[in-house]
């Protein structure tokens, strides 16, 4: 009777454990998803406001290439709100610098991977980490100092544009981009490498026409990580475009992004106002932008799952 | 044995992982068709020296091999062979089915298109050729722009041997090709393989003895990286003449 009872006794113990367990690990989660949740709450109910109290169309926000929140447009009895030119601007920066980025990053992944393997990782390795780590306002710092002048030089203007914050986002999405390459062609199976090899395929085949090609979805993956990073990236990307809000008219003109008209708006403007509720509009329109990324993220994670 | 009949032979062939001697000086030879089979208990070496017969130790740094290869007459060794115009020559099957993440037409016509093989029809021609040699072409032949990764384990293993054969070796090593496999699949596999014997010279590495018996024409027994016998595979599971086989067939060790 009493081994029993003690049985029972023990079962109830370890229940009561795995309850206490089970329940910490959902506060944690429950706390998580609630501060996501207020966030997007949030800045949506903010953002909103410029449509809805403010009353600004939402084609003359989207599609409005004039900028000025604190002068009011005659015609429409609105200020101008016309954040085109941020958005085109971030899409500029964004895009060019993936164009510019991948073909480097594919390099110096394979690289690390297949052609020269130990200094790869004796390397290369610490030196992408490191990368990683640097605090973009040292990117923005020394574009500022370095790639602005050296513009300034060659195309002459101001040296602030698109193309100066191409040049310091391609540098800062690099290895992020070249580290989740690395990772990608890592997971590509030995024994793709092996039986290519083995049916008479020379490195350079192997590389192109099975490893490439197995790795595809990952690398896509890796980029349009590397683009969520440039199109949320302020800091650096202030330092060097200039900040005009002017519709980009070419790569070495001064323009704006979202980010950067945040950054150099946000305390000079009173919580509330029009021009206060246009930032926030802004950032919804950042979060939902990041939101895009993390689905196509997800779409090409889920489509070319390597086996 | 006639030498001339021998489409591969080699002779003291030692091969080391660093400074530990894995292999230590193996004499064996291959007649130009049939299959040879190579057992022994794992870590003998069986598996290392038929990755020393393409040259696949290559790929990994500290690995050695020295002793003479003489396949078709020429070196695998020498500094002038192609690794690539050989691999071309000893196709290999590897343990795992492993078709690349591409359709089966593609996995077939890989090796051809490497070599730059572009004609449709003649691509096409193969594909049947080798799907239909590898006994599978029955099983594929409408849905050979589907994905090889949708096939099960003992069909990719078939497409693995007709990719192999789709650029006509004539040699082929099968290194444990249905460890990997259930038993009917296995069996599959293995009627390939009879179906294949008077055409190609095969070598195969299995763990199965009862496989080795079945499909084998002769047995080369490994142990410790010392070849111990090779017969024809009638005399070596009747009537060995070294004790150490006698022990590992009928399952005293190993």
């Amino acid at each position: 009777m009493d081994s029993i009872t003690e049985k029972i006794k023990r079962q109830s113990e370890s229940t009561r454990k795995d309850r206490f367990g089970r329940t910490l690990s959902w506060t944690a989660l429950t706390f998580i998803v609630l501060v996501v949740a207020l966030i997007f709450a949030f800045v949506l109910s903010r953002g909103l406001n410029t449509f809805i109290a403010n009353k600004v169309s939402v084609t003359d926000f989207l599609f409005g290439t004039t900028w000025n929140p604190s002068v009011v447009n005659p015609k429409t009895h609105q200020p101008f709100v016309g954040a085109l030119p941020m958005i085109m601007g971030s899409f500029l920066v964004t895009f060019l610098s993936a164009i510019v980025a991948t073909p480097f990053a594919i390099g110096t992944a394979l690289f690390m991977t297949e052609i020269a393997k130990k200094r790869g990782a004796k390397i290369m390795q610490p030196i992408v980490e490191l990368l990683v780590g640097i605090p973009s306002v040292v990117y923005g710092f020394i574009g500022l100092t370095v790639i602005v002048p050296f513009m300034r030089g060659v195309v002459g203007g101001s040296g602030f544009g698109i193309l100066s914050g191409t040049i310091v986002l391609f540098v800062m999405i690099l290895p992020t981009v070249t580290s989740m390459t690395v990772d990608t062609l890592k997971s590509v199976p030995r024994h793709y490498r092996e039986s290519a090899l083995a049916i008479g395929a020379t490195r350079w085949q192997m590389i192109y026409k099975v490893i490439l090609r197995a790795a595809t979805p990952g690398i896509l993956t890796a980029v349009v990580f590397g683009m969520a990073r440039a199109f949320g990236e302020a800091l650096a990307v202030q330092m060097v475009i200039g900040n005009a809000a002017l519709m980009p008219t070419g790569l070495t003109t001064p323009a704006s992004t979202l980010t950067s008209v945040l950054t150099m708006g946000i305390g000079n403007t009173v919580m509330g106002s029009l021009q206060n509720n246009v930032l926030w509009t802004l950032a919804m329109i950042l979060l939902l932008m990041s939101l895009v990324f993390n689905l196509i993220i997800r779409m090409i994670g889920s489509k070319g799952e390597l086996k | 044995m006639k030498n001339q009949d021998n489409i591969l032979i080699t002779r003291d062939v030692r091969l080391w992982y660093g400074q530990k001697e894995a292999l230590h000086g193996i004499d064996l030879d291959f007649p130009q068709k049939g299959i040879t089979a190579l057992i022994g208990p794992s870590g003998s070496g069986k598996s290392t020296y038929l990755r020393a017969l393409n040259r696949m130790h290559d790929l990994e740094d500290n690995v050695t091999v020295t002793g003479s290869f003489t396949f078709d007459g020429s070196d695998i060794y020498a500094p002038t062979t192609d690794t690539v115009e050989l691999r071309k020559k000893i196709g290999m099957v590897f343990q795992q089915p492993n078709p690349f993440p591409f359709s089966i037409y593609d996995n077939v016509v890989f090796g051809l298109r490497l070599a730059g093989v572009r004609d449709r029809q003649t691509l096409d021609e193969a594909v049947e050729k080798s799907l239909k040699a590898a006994s599978i072409w029955k099983e594929v032949k409408d849905s050979l722009n589907k994905s090889a990764l949708g096939l099960s384990g003992g069909q990719q293993q078939r497409v693995s041997i007709a990719r192999v054969l789709a650029t006509s070796p004539e040699l082929l090593l099968l290194d444990e090709p249905t460890s990997a496999l259930d038993p009917v699949s296995s069996h599959n596999i293995e009627e390939t393989l009879m179906n294949l014997r008077d055409q190609y010279a095969m070598i195969i590495v299995t763990h199965s003895m009862s496989q080795a018996s079945r499909i084998s024409d002769r047995t080369a027994f490994f142990l410790d990286g010392d070849l111990i016998e090779v017969d024809d595979t009638r005399k070596i599971f009747l009537d060995p003449s070294q004790k150490k086989t006698q022990d590992y067939i009928s399952g005293r060790f190993g």
